[in-house]
């Protein structure tokens, strides 16, 4: 009893760090841009130039300051995703409770509404989308027709066994309402479940976004994006390296982040990590 | 000009916009240009005989052809074409026309018949003599595959055009075309009379002949009985590579001795450096901003020249071309020889700027859409590096990048203010096809009376000094009040090994007469 000091946080309750390193990110990704050393969106030296001086990441295809334009880049690739991985978890674990509860017809159409969309690749999907829709709606109509079935299938299998569980049973001996029984006992027992879920869907919802940006179809110059930084910069890999390293960081730890966060999240508290 | 699109049918009229936009430098530039065997590499010393040149250029195995009167997608296959069968002419020192196989030509006095007088000692690789037929016939496929080559021979009505003997060729043209001897320039390949198949190689009395072909790389062979001065290298090795970068990799790697059409970053990267030698071709490439007089706020004579004063031209050759080109004057094609040398240079004003601005009624600043695409590289970055100068005379300028593959149908010649794209194409030309009241693509909506006489009268101008005299005067009217902001042009940039000498450096299809390169050992 005489060891290690109590921790802080009583285990349960006690953040991870890559929960606590998915939030940080969310909150200071949009600050960056006041942080920038020069106006992102202008033209400040010659283009690709290497880091040193005034530019401690070299300039980019436009003389524009590359250490600027990364922290003031992401805040809209995080929000559309954000809001595509929201749209995706709602619409998938809505579709997945229904089919679970519901039992055989409801699952099996269900379930064969999500094989016919999980049989058409989520790239393709958006690109066929944004040739007709403005590319954030395009992100998150196609993160909603690639993950909703995803997570409508764990979400149905998990509420199928809940469904003859003692406390969904005594609720429904109370004469509880179906949507009622739902919403107060199957959902948060599935929380875990959903959360990590989430965690997927969002890092398939960035890819989405930033295939499509760098492929133009997202934001547009001078917008500072990562991913739309990645294409511009292409040609100048050589003259400065940064320009394209710089942004594609972010955008790798990014989703690295939230993917971690999300294996964490699916975790039992209290088991080793 | 060979390859610009007929202003009168439909066909050329989709043609127009293709051939000027989409196909590029290669369908747009063979016009003006100096000539390949003088450079002053190749005075350095005596040229030494033999060797293989190893040639990579651009081609893609989706664009591939056999067919000397196609499309002309790919670089490499007209390289192929130009240094295995003859032309009628070719691009010289000063931009004027010279003899190839064409001796000599004459027009009537209404310049709508051109009589074109053959050598009489060029043979095909199988032994029989080139004649009026062959060329004739080879004129008519040209211009009977006008939907594949964009209308290239479109001003030419080879129904009326005849072959009198066996070395005279008579050309008729739809209108009086003074031009017409360049309009014969660089890509009017001559096959045997009757030759439909090209799947096998064809006899060519050009320079050299195919020892052997695939879509990847070609070899050719030095053809010891052309008629022209004896070229050096023994064999040419055509290597078809899509990417400019992989091209400038090839020869900083020995892979290749030549690379054609590489990218400003791509030199920059290479460096100054003693494994490569850099071949600059002045005024290749071109990305005017084009405004309609037709359409708001661009009506305003005023408003245009606010366009043209907001631009900082040095900033934006120093961006888009890394400094590989040269700052314009609002002249659509700065290096043809008609062209007026004594305008004043346009700087930027942007106090000026906006008082025109004010005058037009938009002191409280103005928003417009600069449409822009990705079809060359650095459309993009000149749009967006103009919009922040726009800025700063009070202009909100959002920049809309739009699909390549739709671009030059959705947005050339229709959107009021955007990117266009010009690879060297002759002033003639770009009259016929954009700045006539009834032109197919007048993406500047510029119809003047005095303009469409000025250019008809120089058509019919037999007296070159005079004609030229003509079309710089139109030029004028254009510079003052036009619809174009052509603030610079960018150099065709070709990478060498250094023992490579005598490379053609003039604009256009002359790069691709490489018969008098040779290799210093």
């Amino acid at each position: 009893m005489t060891g290690a000091p109590p921790p802080f946080f009583p285990k349960a309750v006690r953040p991870s760090v890559s929960v606590t390193a998915a939030l940080t990110l969310l909150v200071c990704v949009p600050l960056g841009r006041y942080a920038a050393p020069h106006p992102p969106e202008r033209t400040v030296a010659a283009p690709w130039a290497p880091p040193g001086g005034r530019h401690p990441l070299g300039t980019d295809v436009l003389g524009r300051d590359v250490l600027s334009r990364v922290l003031a880049g992401g805040t809209q690739l995080l929000t559309v995703s954000l809001l595509a991985a929201l749209a995706a978890v709602v619409c998938g674990a809505g579709l997945g409770l229904a089919a679970g509860w519901s039992g055989d017809r409801t699952a099996r159409t269900v379930r064969a509404l999500c094989d016919l969309l999980l049989a058409v690749p989520a790239l393709v999907l958006a690109l066929v989308l944004a040739t007709a829709l403005p590319g954030a709606t395009a992100v998150v109509v196609a993160a909603v027709l690639a993950g909703a079935p995803l997570t409508a299938r764990v979400v149905a299998t998990q509420c199928a066994q809940l469904r003859d569980s003692g406390h969904v049973h005594a609720a429904v001996e109370r004469g509880e309402r179906t949507p009622a029984v739902l919403l107060h006992e199957v959902l948060p027992a599935l929380r875990r479940l959903v959360a990590a879920d989430a965690g997927l869907r969002l890092v398939t919802a960035l890819q989405i976004a930033a295939a499509l940006a760098v492929l133009g179809l997202g934001p547009q110059p001078p917008d500072p994006d990562w991913a739309l930084m990645l294409s511009e910069n292409l040609p100048g890999a050589a003259l400065n390296p940064w320009a394209l390293l710089a942004p594609a960081i972010p955008l790798a730890g990014c989703a690295w982040v939230f993917a971690a966060a999300a294996r964490t999240a699916a975790r039992v508290p209290g088991e080793a990590a | 000009m060979h390859q610009h699109p007929s202003p009168r049918s439909p066909l050329s009229r989709r043609s127009a916009l293709t051939a000027l936009a989409a196909v590029g430098a290669l369908l747009l530039s063979a016009c003006s240009g100096t000539p390949a065997a003088d450079t002053p590499a190749s005075r350095t010393g005596a040229p030494v005989d033999g060797g293989t040149l190893r040639y990579a250029v651009a081609g893609s195995p989706a664009t591939a052809s056999d067919d000397p009167h196609g499309g002309l997608g790919n670089e490499s296959d007209v390289l192929r074409f130009a240094l295995t069968y003859d032309v009628l002419t070719v691009p010289g020192e000063d931009g004027k026309t010279r003899p190839r196989l064409a001796t000599s030509w004459k027009p009537n006095d209404a310049m709508d018949r051109w009589t074109l007088t053959l050598r009489e000692d060029a043979r095909f690789t199988d032994g029989t003599p080139v004649r009026a037929a062959d060329v004739l016939y080879s004129l008519r496929r040209i211009g009977g595959k006008a939907a594949e080559n964009y209308g290239r021979l479109a001003d030419f009505d080879m129904a009326k055009s005849t072959a009198p003997d066996e070395h005279t060729v008579v050309l008729a043209t739809r209108a009086p075309m003074a031009d017409a001897p360049r309009a014969l320039e660089s890509v009017t390949f001559v096959v045997p009379e009757g030759t439909e198949d090209f799947s096998r190689p064809v006899p060519g009395s050009g320079p050299y002949r195919v020892e052997r072909t695939s879509a990847q790389t070609t070899v050719l062979t030095r053809n010891d009985t052309w008629w022209g001065e004896r070229p050096h290298l023994d064999r040419i090795e055509i290597q078809a590579v899509a990417d400019p970068q992989a091209r400038a990799g090839a020869v900083a790697s020995g892979q290749a001795d030549v690379a054609g059409s590489v990218s400003p970053a791509a030199v920059k990267s290479a460096g100054p450096s003693a494994k490569t030698q850099v071949v600059r071709r002045d005024g290749v490439t071109e990305y005017p901003f084009v405004m309609r007089l037709d359409t708001e706020p661009f009506d305003d004579p005023r408003v245009r020249e606010a366009f043209r004063l907001a631009a900082d031209r040095e900033a934006l050759v120093d961006t888009v071309f890394l400094g590989y080109g040269k700052v314009a004057n609002d002249l659509p094609t700065p290096y043809d020889p008609s062209a007026p040398e004594d305008l004043p240079q346009r700087a930027r004003d942007v106090k000026k700027a906006k008082e025109l601005l004010a005058e037009a009624g938009h002191a409280d600043g103005l928003s417009v859409t600069l449409h822009t695409t990705t079809s060359y590289p650095g459309m993009d970055t000149a749009a967006t590096l103009y919009a922040q100068q726009l800025a700063d005379i009070g202009v909100d300028a959002e920049v809309k990048v739009e699909p390549a593959d739709t671009y030059w149908t959705a947005v050339y010649a229709k959107k009021a203010f955007y990117t266009g794209y010009y690879g060297g194409i002759s002033f003639p030309d770009l009259v016929r096809v954009g700045l006539l009241s009834d032109s197919p693509t007048n993406e500047t909506a510029w119809r003047s009376k005095s303009f469409d006489d000025g250019f008809a009268r120089a058509m019919s101008t037999a007296d070159e000094a005079r004609r030229e005299e003509l079309l710089s005067g139109i030029q004028r009217e254009l510079w003052k009040d036009g619809g174009y902001v052509v603030w610079g042009t960018g150099d065709g940039l070709d990478l060498a090994a250094p023992g490579v000498r005598g490379l053609p450096d003039g604009p256009g299809f002359q790069r691709m007469f490489i018969d008098q390169v040779w290799m210093a050992t």
